[in-house]
């Protein structure tokens, strides 16, 4: 179904894939896999025809999908034969209404609207959203969001889907609910599938092949079990090894303590806390205390109100009811007190240069010594960067600034929310090593994340949010968590401080 | 089950249809718009009257919208100044102050229909939907105007989401303080490069959907069942209204 052959991809100044050479057959499931910018994203575009039809980019080598040459054929000729779906559905779905949001693809194919209907009823009802027609896509949960955008390139009736990190987003239930609409897809129609992803364990039972990549070169390919059964390969190319960790409830791996620490005072204290937004409660009646130099993971599904709590704690929106306390009497300053790292750090990053990104907080609070910024800089590893716009940066270095430009402020709390998104494990891994640094030099922080293999290794104390409210406050249940991750043939070794 | 049934399987499902479709809800706004024009020739209370009660039956969000203080203090300073300024010899005083009936009237009659295109602009834009309005435009031939159209409207939240994010990060680093203008400036180009993005994010899904700006899209209107009844319906009552007045 797809050959390409010596494929090498540059932009300006810059080889993002070289010499790649693969088959997929019809029916087949690859997985594309390799740490961040390795080209991953770049190789979905060509087999998309995206590149170099609408993302300029010098190409040589072959690409063939479905008997197309990818390279030269219109993109909307292609998009009848090979379907994309991106890692954020957010930022890609524009209508207000999902079945407008399916119907669009066959109305530019010029297909009269009885056909249309029958296509946009068809795909919906293949990824379990029949009775969602009517809703606004922007109302959906991120798994039916995404499960909508598959229903979107579907009905274009194509025999390859391409999807770039499909689930990076999502909890366990999203991913679930996304990775059976594709294995539903692939058994009843035999559509081909190329999945790009860093999470493996959640695509195991979906994956006939891994393809991996690093610096844009195929380093191996082969079947799933026998690529993941590489601890060595797994180990230089920062993959992770994959465990049921998608499958596993929070509640049975953690145990329910909620002790303050012995003669501590809270650093952080919510009293009797509703947030949310427009009027309307995401969080009722929190109350919680955080203390100095803890190491917490807030943890939960998506939509149960762990970002809202973040921003309260950090100042940046005023409670409904109750109060937010900081060392027992004032309400926390934003960024000075306690410092907030956005789910994506592009979004936290706006001026022109990494130097200027980390000054700004010091300079505007008057507080600013060139030899706290050095060391700031230097801490993040980000000396070399100084004179780079944010924007050029790969993920991990954004979020190195984003993380810099909050310590800069020296805060007593850090809170992290889902630092996970996009990033291979190998980045992870320097993001909380560097946190456990933080947190030895005395900075508490509160970890936001899906990621059960980070609460386990990482975290002291674990917070569980259901339905906007803490349903348990304890600690990780190592004997039962160390017996599960063994079972599943994952690494063990704790390494939380 | 091989890839041939995905181009065969499809689905046909029965469309429900509603009393009032979107030809109804715009044929509706045109009367009122019809009958706001008779109102300005021909005078008189009772065509916006009638106008009022009907579009308030028909559509009571948007009375309920329209009786909200905001909207009530616009249109007493609408009545207000359509009152002083209306024209006519003062042949009247109210708290001293020198008013002419002509004035009065001009001004009640501004004021009503004020309201009858307040509640009939807004039942239309709460009833129809942004891509059918955008499929008017693709059916009057303005091609990639209704996309356009529907894009904007779609951004709209995403723009507040991401303007929020700006925000938020500049309080993080102290908000509006020592460096005021500098974050001022950053705030407002990070809100204008964040649009930019998602405009591409958008161009490259819409490409991948294989979107030509120079084809038209033009999504069907929703028909109800009283939309063509409509059309005599609201003739009948122009005319009645024109004989009786």
């Amino acid at each position: 179904m797809i050959h390409v052959r010596d494929l090498t991809v540059s932009y300006p100044g810059q080889t993002v894939l070289q010499a790649v050479s693969f088959d997929v057959a019809p029916g087949e499931c690859l997985v594309v896999t390799g740490p961040s910018g390795c080209g991953k994203s770049t190789l979905a575009r060509v087999l998309t025809g995206l590149i170099p039809q609408v993302i300029p980019a010098e190409i040589q080598g072959r690409v063939e999908v479905a008997g197309l040459d990818a390279t030269h054929c219109p993109t909307a000729e292609l998009a009848q034969q090979v379907g994309v779906i991106f890692q954020n559905p957010r930022t890609h779905l524009f209508h207000l209404r999902v079945s407008d949001e399916v119907a669009f693809g066959p109305y530019n194919l010029g297909l009269p609207p009885e056909e249309v209907k029958a296509r946009v009823d068809w795909a919906l009802e293949a990824v379990g959203l029949e009775l969602l027609g009517d809703q606004n896509p922007a109302s959906l949960s991120g798994g039916q969001m995404q499960r909508l955008a598959i229903a979107a390139a579907l009905a274009m009736r194509p025999k390859v889907l391409v999807l770039d990190e499909p689930t990076a987003s999502l909890d366990g239930s999203g991913t679930t609910s996304v990775i059976n609409a594709l294995a539903h897809l692939r058994r009843e129609y035999g559509l081909t599938i190329v999945l790009i992803e860093h999470r493996l364990a959640e695509i195991r039972r979906l994956a006939d092949r891994v393809l991996v990549l690093d610096e844009g070169r195929l380093v191996a390919l082969g079947a799933f079990e026998t690529i993941l059964g590489d601890y060595d390969l797994l180990h230089r190319y920062g993959l992770r090894r994959p465990t049921e960790e998608a499958l596993m409830a929070w509640p049975d791996l953690l145990i329910q303590n909620g002790k303050p620490p012995a003669n501590a005072q809270p650093l952080l204290e919510f009293q009797h806390l509703s947030a949310g937004y427009n009027g309307q409660a995401a969080i009722h009646d929190v109350n919680i205390s955080f203390y100095p130099g803890e190491f917490t993971a807030l943890v939960g599904d998506n939509g149960t109100g762990k970002s809202t709590l973040a921003l309260a704690a950090a100042g940046l929106i005023r409670p409904l009811s109750g109060r937010v306390l900081f060392n027992h009497g004032v309400r926390p300053r934003p960024g000075l007190d306690i410092a907030l790292l956005f789910q994506n750090p592009a979004d936290q990053l706006f001026t022109d240069s990494v130097d200027e990104e980390v000054a700004f907080g010091p300079r505007n609070y008057r507080c600013f010594d060139p030899s706290l910024h050095q060391q700031t800089l230097a801490s993040a590893d980000l000396l070399g960067l100084r004179e780079r716009r944010p924007f050029s940066l790969s993920v991990g270095q954004q979020q190195r600034t984003a993380l810099a430009s909050c310590l800069a402020l020296r805060p007593r709390l850090v809170i992290l929310d889902e630092p996970t998104l996009g990033q291979d494990w190998r980045h992870l891994q320097q993001l909380m090593d560097f946190l456990v640094w933080l947190n030895h030099q005395g900075t508490a922080i509160l970890l936001i994340t899906h990621d059960y293999k980070l609460v386990y290794r990482y975290a002291q104390r674990v917070i569980l949010m259901e339905a906007g409210r803490i349903s348990l406050d304890g600690h990780n249940n190592l004997a039962a968590q160390k017996n599960f991750l063994t079972a599943a043939g994952a690494e063990v070794n704790h390494a939380a401080p | 089950m091989t890839a041939s049934r995905l181009h065969t399987s499809l689905m046909h499902g029965a469309p429900a249809k509603p009393l009032i479709g979107s030809l109804g809800h715009l044929l509706i706004f045109l009367w009122s718009l019809a009958a706001i024009l008779l109102t300005q020739l021909r005078g008189g209370f009772l065509l916006p009257g009638i106008c009022i009660l009907l579009l308030s039956l028909l559509y009571p969000f948007a009375l309920r919208r329209i009786l909200r203080p905001r909207w009530l203090i616009l249109l007493g300073i609408l009545l207000v100044t359509s009152i002083l300024f209306g024209g006519g010899q003062p042949d009247l005083k109210l708290w001293g102050v020198p008013l002419s009936s002509e004035g009065i009237l001009v001004g009640v009659r501004m004021t009503l229909s004020a309201i009858v295109i307040l509640l009939a602009a807004d039942g239309l834009s709460t009833s129809m939907d942004i891509t059918e309005v955008a499929g008017l435009f693709e059916r009057l031939g303005l091609q990639g105007l209704g996309f356009s159209l529907g894009v904007a409207a779609n951004q709209l939240p995403n723009l507040r989401q991401s303007s929020t994010n700006a925000w938020h990060s500049l309080r993080m680093r102290g908000g509006m303080r020592a460096q005021w203008w500098r974050g001022l400036q950053l705030f407002l180009l990070t809100v204008l490069t964040n649009a930019l993005r998602r405009s591409e994010d958008i161009v490259l899904a819409a490409e991948a959907r294989a979107f030509r700006p120079d084809r038209s899209r033009a999504a069907p209107l929703r028909i109800g069942h009283l939309d063509w009844w409509l059309i005599p319906v609201g003739l009948v009552f122009l005319a009645g209204v024109l004989v009786l007045t």
